[in-house]
């Protein structure tokens, strides 16, 4: 097993983790549409200057 | 000219950008600070920036030891702090988590352990836990 399938389980291990426990009447496939949605991931890695860059533009400023 | 290939990275969280947006309205150089701590950072990722460079776990038992045992907060202000996690070699990733006050994080005098567990869960992204339980 790769580290990475720990700390970021495939949509299928989602699927199955909530399947199991799932009694809601929601369907599952939902459940997992809702985790993934709020859980948001973390942005793709950028450099400082496009990090700085896009707060510059959120903010309208220069700096 | 901006380096392609930098060892040192960043990636923002889910609350980064809305916590940078409502720092601005009462810290008006906020933008500079946290420029000037990516700059430091991206020389040496590990270096302390100031003298307040610390984990942001604190004492053993507290909210954000149990939800946020590897991030770490630098103050960018007497009153603001950046909380950040490092990650990885060759790039080093820097996870930008948010910028918050004393009393966003209920780290002030007096420590607010209410606010602290509600903050360290959000940042830790476990409300996905209360969310789902509220459809139930």
């Amino acid at each position: 097993m790769k580290i990475t399938e720990v700390t970021q389980p495939s949509e299928q291990a989602l699927f199955e983790a909530l399947d199991a426990e799932n009694d809601t009447g929601i369907a599952t496939s939902d459940l997992v549409k809702i985790v993934k949605s709020v859980n948001g991931p973390f942005s793709a890695p950028m450099s400082g200057d496009e990090m700085i860059a896009r707060l510059e533009a959120a903010l309208g400023e220069h700096v | 000219m901006s380096n392609p290939n930098p060892a040192v990275v960043f990636s923002e969280g889910p609350l980064w950008m809305e916590s940078v947006v409502s720092a601005r309205k009462d810290t008006i150089n906020i933008l500079q600070k946290i420029k000037e701590f990516m700059d430091y950072k991206s020389q040496n990722p590990l270096a302390l920036f100031g003298g307040k460079d610390t984990p942001l776990a604190g004492v053993s038992g507290s909210p954000y030891s149990k939800y946020l045992p590897k991030a770490r907060k630098a103050h960018l202000t007497p009153d603001i702090s950046i909380i950040y996690e490092l990650s990885g070699k060759n790039p080093t990733t820097i996870k930008l988590l948010g910028v918050f006050t004393h009393a966003d994080l209920g780290t002030g005098m007096p420590a607010n352990k209410k606010r602290s567990e509600q903050m360290a869960k959000r940042l830790a992204r476990e409300d996905i836990e209360t969310f789902l339980k509220s459809l139930l």
